[in-house]
């Protein structure tokens, strides 16, 4: 053969495969959203740290609560009314009516048996549950109720995220996975104490089980209809659903459309290409100078509509108060007035950002210090608070005697590699520090190597983000002085007696005026010691085509629930 | 002989796969960042420590992480054989500290035995509670006796010399070969999931795809090399010289890049989806990635045919071809092509095992599922388990790509000795 014959066969291969396009959209009422990559578990069983999992099996399986993203409140979804609780000094009875309506796929009754069930898979040894059960470990009791739907979860004291806790977690088919009552004769306080050999063989039924997600029958719209490792997962809506008939009456659980198709697509420029080439119908996390770009164009916005909800995740440097040249509030609040926040916001995040001024979102009208002010960009400022924290400016640079050496002003960054603003926020602090003489090395750590970092006080600065949640205000796991020690979760270190004594009465608070109370002195204190630079709040940026018509989008989770999206009327 | 040679290269391989396999458990058993798996940045759920602590330990059980790595360790003498009881990493470096402020393998034995015991009735919580009891009241005795007990006579030498703890076939190691000799990888960390299950589609496109564009370049980097070496046109050789020099300069990513913004970008030619569908990869999904990864290797595959042919030079025996009348491509096909392959065997055999790897570049921006990415995202989430599967695959196929191409040697040149 020839090398033009080579050549002329090669292109005629490459024009064959030109045909060879596939129609994934398929009819209109499928709608294609991008995930930029593929979920860690996809288990009903898997915590709540994969958001791309979560964002699946929330559609085939169902919690007892949920969220209206419309109005932002909590609400029914398995249950038929929120749950009522009875506290008293040492404990918090939490009772539930389950919907007579809820069913599973084959039409059976979704009921109490059920939640006890699941409550046992959760904590049962040897299955892969284990990124969830510690988060149920304050359920010490499940009674039965006088129905088959009715039920009550007895738990140790009370904190004020008890009630979203109790219902946050998908509730599994018992008849379908325990048709032997293996489990029955346990009771949830005895269940993790069951030898691994003795539910060997159950425990790998469970776990096949959920190893193979297209057989999963939950009491959600969908079905899990095809996964294709690595590149796209496809569901389909249910025939007759339970829900379908209440959707008119409840509208937040409404599932208009026939097939939801996630494409795994990593490459944010490949992502982009696929939207604009209208192969996807929703796409989130688009970068702000992408966004920007997306709404400048005529052709993108004849196609699709942007929104930018604000979310409830923000940006942070935070500061290792244990070491002596930051244990001074007075440098810690001139490394703030050396923060250019609102140039970070205009230029990392193209303005797609509000500016913190403290932990809780400005957009928490009701819970937010609105008189806090931010610190803005003032070298002398800076200066005048080093000067009070005793530092003095030399030839060398910033320096103060503590224990009788000399101590040089010079820090250390650490941000997450691969990581662009993170990084960015890096360099331009770096520069900012490097105008008044403090030098800032920026050290890139992987991300599992700096939590491991963080946990052992390892480090100076750092910059992070972080997601709250507009209902739980517990601040126990980040800013108390419990979780200060080696391993815990409060990295800055940072705690004073009344700090501490908020946190533990926002846990505790059932009142919403003494919680605002609470919660503004903490915020006051918070923007006192400064143990963390608020940066800004980010905005979520997100198209969705002009064909849908979303019931609501907001800054929980993702902002958008692409079961809610209906086609809209021509 | 070459059967002699077969068999005496496999032979080798084994032993060496099982130091791959204790290696890489050693380094994944010693990288932090494991302990993070509850890792999670939304702070309004807070978890009771020792119930974070307990499920932690339950996942290593599930795994068999709480085991030793190999059949024996090599300890000071002060620490007693049930430490490796102990369930987490951290215990046991807690407790090796103990051990040394103890200095007295009976108490610490004593003391071990007591928490061991608390763990079998009382269960994890009560265990992991001790513990910590256990930890705090060591740092405050060391703060006070640390250096008067380093500083006294009463340190014994003898209790620091090494001893071998013999583990018997409670191991990592052994659990993973058992696991093998049965045909299984294992199973991934967090999901559970059979690993084999995982790998063998992502195999499956990385190969493909590999030996589809290794295939291609190759082919066309020798064809076009010997098309010069036949027609002997400077200016087309300074021509292909300085293409190619330019192709190994473009970074992969952007040339990726590229093909999928010509090729696939509606507001450009469009030709093809950005993502396809279907169980198996299809032709034209692997198209584009194919171009991709031709452009990257053909450069580099066309340098080294060209300088292979180049260094044949006017050898007597093609001298003797040209005088006995065969035409240029004759003597290229029949006497060029056969002298100058053998180096260009080693290059090649070389290249081979990036089929297995995968192009994580490449697969990234085609969203093409392959090996590369596999590795990376559980390097990221600390699934050691198809860590460990992947490398023993790119390892075993190392070494099996290294026996053939020394048989390929052999069947070229019979010259080629080995010992």
């Amino acid at each position: 053969m020839t090398f033009k014959k080579v050549i002329l066969l090669s292109v005629a291969l490459f024009a064959y495969a030109c045909n060879q396009s596939d129609d994934i959209g398929g009819n209109e009422n499928t709608v294609v959203s991008r995930f930029e990559k593929g979920p860690n578990i996809l288990s009903p069983l898997n915590g709540y740290s994969d958001r791309i999992s979560n964002q699946i099996i929330s559609l085939v399986f169902q919690s007892l609560l949920t969220v209206d993203y419309r109005d932002g409140q909590i609400k029914p979804l398995l249950a038929q009314d929120n749950p009522q609780l009875i506290v008293t000094d040492s404990s918090t009875i939490i009772q539930y009516q389950l919907r007579p309506e809820a069913r599973w796929g084959d039409g059976t009754p979704v009921t109490a048996e059920d939640v006890l069930f699941t409550l046992k898979l959760i904590r049962l040894e040897g299955i892969p549950n284990e990124l969830i059960s510690p988060y149920f470990s304050f359920i010490r009791e499940f009674r039965l109720g006088e129905s088959a739907q009715q039920f009550k979860f007895h738990c140790e004291g009370y904190s004020s995220g008890m009630e979203l806790a109790s219902g946050d977690f998908y509730v599994l088919p018992k008849h379908l996975l325990d048709p032997e009552q293996v489990l029955d004769p346990y009771s949830l306080a005895e269940i993790s104490s069951i030898p691994a050999e003795e539910s060997a063989s159950f425990s790998s039924f469970i776990t096949n089980y959920l190893n193979n997600p297209e057989g999963f029958a939950g009491s959600g719209a969908y079905t899990i209809q095809t996964i294709e490792e690595g590149r796209r997962i496809a569901l389909k809506r249910k025939e007759n659903h339970w829900l379908n008939e209440l959707s008119s009456s409840l509208p937040y659980l409404a599932s208009y459309p026939e097939e939801i198709n996630f494409l795994i697509i990593p490459d944010i420029a490949a992502a982009l290409t696929a939207l604009r080439n209208e192969e996807l119908d929703v796409m989130d996390n688009i970068p702000g100078n992408a966004f920007k770009r997306l709404k400048s164009s005529e052709a993108v916005q004849e196609q699709f509509e942007l929104y930018t909800p604000e979310s409830h995740q923000f940006r942070y440097i935070g500061l290792n108060t244990r070491l002596s040249k930051l244990s001074d509030s007075n440098t810690r609040k001139a490394l703030a007035f050396l923060t250019d926040v609102q140039s970070m916001i205009d230029i990392l995040e193209e303005g797609y950002a509000k500016v913190a001024t403290s932990i809780i979102s400005p957009d928490n009208e009701k819970m937010h210090h609105a008189a806090l002010k931010a610190y803005i960009f003032n070298q002398d400022s800076a200066k005048h608070y080093l000067q009070a924290a005793g530092w003095s400016f030399d030839d060398q640079g910033w320096s103060k005697i503590v224990e009788g050496q000399k101590q040089y002003l010079n820090l250390s960054l650490l941000y997450r590699s691969g990581n662009n603003i993170d990084e960015d926020i890096g360099i331009m602090l770096q520069q900012s520090l490097r105008q008044i003489g403090i030098p800032l090395s920026l050290k890139a750590v992987e991300n599992k190597l700096m939590s491991d970092r963080l946990r052992n006080h390892d480090f100076e600065l750092f910059v992070r983000s972080l997601t709250g949640n507009p209902f739980v205000f517990n601040f126990k796991g980040i800013l108390h002085s419990e979780s200060a020690q080696k391993g815990g979760a409060n990295y800055t270190g940072f705690s004073t007696q009344e700090s501490d004594s908020l946190v533990d009465a926002m846990v505790v608070a059932s009142e919403a005026a003494a919680l605002k109370a609470q919660l503004s002195r903490f915020q006051e204190i918070m923007h006192e010691e400064i143990p963390m630079i608020f940066l800004y709040f980010e905005q979520h940026r997100i198209a969705i085509h002009r064909r849908f018509d979303p019931y609501a989008i907001s800054g929980i989770n993702q902002g958008y629930q692409l079961q809610t999206f209906k086609l809209k009327e021509e | 002989m070459i059967l002699r040679l077969l068999c005496s290269r496999f032979l080798i391989i084994f032993p060496t796969l099982g130091l791959l396999i204790l290696i890489l458990l050693l380094v994944l058993n010693n990288t932090p960042g494991i302990r993070q798996m509850q890792e999670q940045n939304v702070f309004d759920r807070y978890v009771d420590p020792l119930a974070a602590e307990a499920a932690f330990q339950s996942f290593q059980q599930r795994n068999s992480l709480d085991l030793p790595v190999f059949y024996y360790s090599i300890l000071p003498a002060i620490f007693p054989d049930t430490l490796r009881y102990l369930s987490s990493h951290p215990d046991f470096t807690a407790f090796k500290k103990l051990a040394v402020l103890y200095h007295d393998r009976q108490k610490t034995k004593e003391v071990l035995d007591v928490l061991l015991a608390l763990k079998l009735n009382e269960g994890k919580k009560a265990y992991i509670a001790a513990m910590q009891a256990l930890e705090a009241e060591r740092v405050n005795s060391a703060k006070a006796y640390d250096n008067a007990v380093i500083s006294t006579a009463n340190i014994r030498w003898q209790h620091f010399l090494p001893r071998f703890i013999w583990h018997g076939s409670h191991n990592q190691f052994h659990v993973f070969c058992s696991n093998l000799f049965q045909g299984t990888l294992g199973q991934s960390y967090f999901s559970g999931k059979p690993v084999s299950r995982l790998l063998a589609p992502a195999l499956k496109n990385s190969v493909w795809l590999g030996a589809m564009a290794l295939l291609i370049s190759w082919l066309l980097a020798i064809m076009l090399a010997g098309w010069l070496w036949v027609n002997k046109s400077q200016r087309a050789i300074r021509l292909a010289n300085a293409l190619a020099y330019t192709g190994q300069a473009i970074p992969g990513f952007l040339l990726a890049l590229l093909l999928m913004i010509i090729f696939a970008d509606q507001r450009f030619l469009g030709w093809f989806p950005i993502i396809t569908i279907g169980y198996d990869i299809t032709f034209s999904s692997l198209v584009l990635p194919c171009l991709a990864l031709v452009g990257i290797v053909f450069p580099y595959a066309f340098l080294q045919s060209f300088r292979a042919f180049q260094e044949l030079g006017e050898e007597d025996y093609i001298k003797t071809a040209r005088a006995k009348g065969l035409s240029e491509w004759q003597i290229w096909y029949h006497h060029a092509l056969k002298n100058a392959f053998p180096p260009l065997l080693t290059i090649i055999t070389g290249a081979l095992p990036a089929m297995v790897s995968g192009a994580i570049v490449v697969e990234i921006i085609f969203s093409l599922p392959g090996t590369g990415r596999l590795l990376a995202d559980a390097i990221m989430m600390r699934d050691y388990a198809i860590v460990l599967a992947i490398t023993l695959v790119i390892g075993t196929f190392t070494l099996v790509v290294n026996v053939l191409a020394d048989v390929g040697y052999r069947l070229l040149d019979p010259r080629v000795q080995y010992g």
